[in-house]
């Protein structure tokens, strides 16, 4: 129960920081917040036929399996790795979807 | 659309007046000169100074690239030739990334002197390919094992941004068996921002655009009608691409029409300016082409500045030891003889199995036709003979497109690029689709070999991800395509 008190509060704080900034800088907050909160890095990527093309965040130097993930017919999410926990990553997911533009 | 009018409403000059420096563009043709001419006879310790930055992955600064280009010592250039290809090894690792060229249409509104397409060429044989017709080139390039290619158009309305993007989806959807084409690069015309978009949409891998001369005069003799008479709408194209979000783009020069130092010069400056105005994001890649013969085009013949196999080795390792971090293309203009030389000293791009006809691959000629190609190939080997000689050379085969699927593209790519990482990525990547090319299309003799060299990278990589790669080759013999890092 405390955990989940305590990302719900995470993810609120995160909403206040991004609003009223643009895609990128947006983007960029939550892909920042993601990794000091998991340890992950996650970058977001506009759809573009086969090609994802780079909007923010940030893959570091290390390879490692990769998950992508589509968010929208538009946008997909990149994350290397399986540390964050399948329960929070549902409702991240749904969150991250909430601030894309249409 | 008539064709002059159409032509009218390509250039809008109001697209490049931010890049230019009080209405100049960035190539100052006298302080180039000056520069190659001030920096002769460098002394050994100073050219040593610049291989050791080149060595630290710094791109060089124009006064070193000028001191580089006048070294005349032949051990120093051995130094140079090594230093490249150790940059090449720890930027990208010992693996040659393989595409091939598809010709798509020949019809062209310029009058380029050095080019078959030009459109006073009355002995060029014309075509624009039916969207049946790519998808059948498209089937044969698939079955030969590519993954990538790179498509040509001329500069005409009927081969527009419209039509470019229709090619490119036809070529998307097409598959064959677990083959299909999974990154498309573009050398097309340069464009306004508002056709780049119509690219951008269709999700392109590259956008080239080459310069041919970066020298003022001579670029307006060679170029006298046209849109691509003018120098400036091409020499900002990939600014415009990059202003209408295509974060890929790729520059060259065709050597052999003027002094080949001053054309390394003009390709640095170019990188240089793409860098200061997109937050470091300059060229994915370098192309370096000589000019080849041309059906009916004797300028090819007559030029002064033919370039020498040896200046050919030398123009390509400065521009290695310059910019290292960025791709570098060696196409099959050039014989297989000069490939093998050239590549060591730090090629990461080579084209195999090339036909430039228009329709060339679907059909049953096997001999090159000049008059419906831009100009004559010099190394027309099948994609597994070139495989199969690269293996012999150590080198892994790539058909990885993992960077541009999975966001890792312009000042993503750049930034581990830069760092001297890519190779993280590109050798389990490469390994991986060598896997595949080795399960489903290679011969006996390339397949063992090729499983040698991969037993060979494995061992290569670090720890952490080995495991994984070793996990999903097991899985590639099983059937699944596709696996990346």
């Amino acid at each position: 129960m405390k955990e989940t008190y305590e990302f719900e509060k995470w993810i609120k704080q995160i909403e206040e920081k991004v609003q009223g900034l643009y895609r990128e800088e947006k983007l960029g907050v939550i892909a920042e917040e993601i990794y000091s909160r998991y340890g992950v890095r996650v970058w977001f990527s506009e759809i573009l036929g086969k090609r994802w093309s780079h909007i923010a965040g940030w893959g570091g130097y290390d390879p490692t399996p990769i998950h992508q993930i589509l968010l929208s017919p538009r946008y997909g999410v990149t994350i290397g790795g399986d540390e964050i926990p399948e329960a929070e990553r549902e409702a991240l997911l749904s969150f991250i979807k909430k601030e894309l533009p249409n | 659309m008539k064709v002059q009018e159409w032509m009218d409403s390509i250039v809008k000059e109001e697209e490049n007046e931010k890049f230019l420096e009080g209405g100049r563009d960035f190539i100052n043709d006298e302080e180039i000169e000056k520069l190659l001419q001030k920096n002769r006879n460098p002394e050994p310790q100073r050219v040593r100074d610049i291989i050791a930055k080149s060595l630290s992955l710094e791109r060089l600064e124009p006064e070193e690239t000028a001191t580089l280009l006048n070294v005349e010592d032949e051990e120093l250039w051995e130094e140079m030739y090594r230093a490249g290809g150790e940059i090449k090894r720890s930027v990208y690792g010992d693996r040659i990334v393989t595409f091939a060229p598809l010709y798509c249409s020949n019809f062209c509104v310029n009058n380029c002197q050095y080019c078959g397409f030009r459109r006073e060429n009355d002995l060029q044989k014309r075509h624009r390919l039916t969207l049946e017709e790519v998808r059948k080139e498209t089937e044969v390039l698939v079955s030969l094992g590519h993954k990538r290619l790179v498509v040509v158009y001329g500069e005409h309305p009927i081969s527009d941004a419209d039509y470019i993007a229709s090619t490119i989806q036809t070529i998307y959807d097409t598959k064959v068996g677990n083959g299909e084409i999974r990154r498309v690069n573009v050398n097309a015309a340069p464009m306004d921002v508002a056709r780049y978009k119509i690219l951008k949409e269709v999700g392109i891998g590259t956008f080239q655009v080459f310069q041919e001369t970066y020298h003022h005069e001579t670029y307006r003799r060679l170029h006298p009608s046209g849109i691509k008479s003018n120098y400036q709408w091409r020499l900002y194209a990939l600014h415009r691409a990059q202003e209408a979000g295509i974060d890929d783009v790729a520059i060259g020069a065709l050597f052999g029409l003027y002094d080949w130092k001053f054309e390394v010069m003009g390709l640095l400056y170019h990188t240089i300016d793409l860098e200061k105005h997109f937050a470091g994001v300059g060229p994915h890649t370098i192309s370096f082409p000589r000019l080849e013969p041309a059906v009916n085009t004797p300028l090819v013949e007559e030029t002064k500045y033919r370039v020498s196999d040896r200046d050919f080795k030398r123009l390509v390792t400065v521009i290695r030891l310059s910019v290292p971090y960025t791709g570098m293309i060696l196409t099959a203009r050039e014989p297989a003889h000069i490939r093998r030389d050239v590549i060591p000293v730090g090629c990461t791009q080579i084209d195999a199995s090339t036909r430039i006809g228009i329709g060339a691959y679907s059909d049953s000629q096997s001999e090159q036709e000049l008059e419906r190609q831009q100009f004559q190939i010099g190394d027309p080997r099948s994609l597994d003979e070139v495989i199969r000689e690269l293996a012999q050379m150590g080198y892994i085969t790539s058909f990885c497109t993992a960077d541009y699927r999975c966001g890792r593209t312009g000042e993503h790519f750049m930034e581990i690029a830069k760092k001297g990482k890519i190779h993280y990525f590109c050798i389990p990547n490469a390994i991986l689709t060598f896997k595949e090319y080795l399960e489903d299309y290679a011969s006996p003799q390339t397949k063992e070999i090729g499983e040698k060299v991969i037993q060979e990278h494995l061992s290569s990589l670090k720890d952490g991800i080995k495991p994984k790669v070793e996990e999903y080759l097991q899985r590639i013999e099983k059937g699944e395509r596709d696996l990346r890092v």
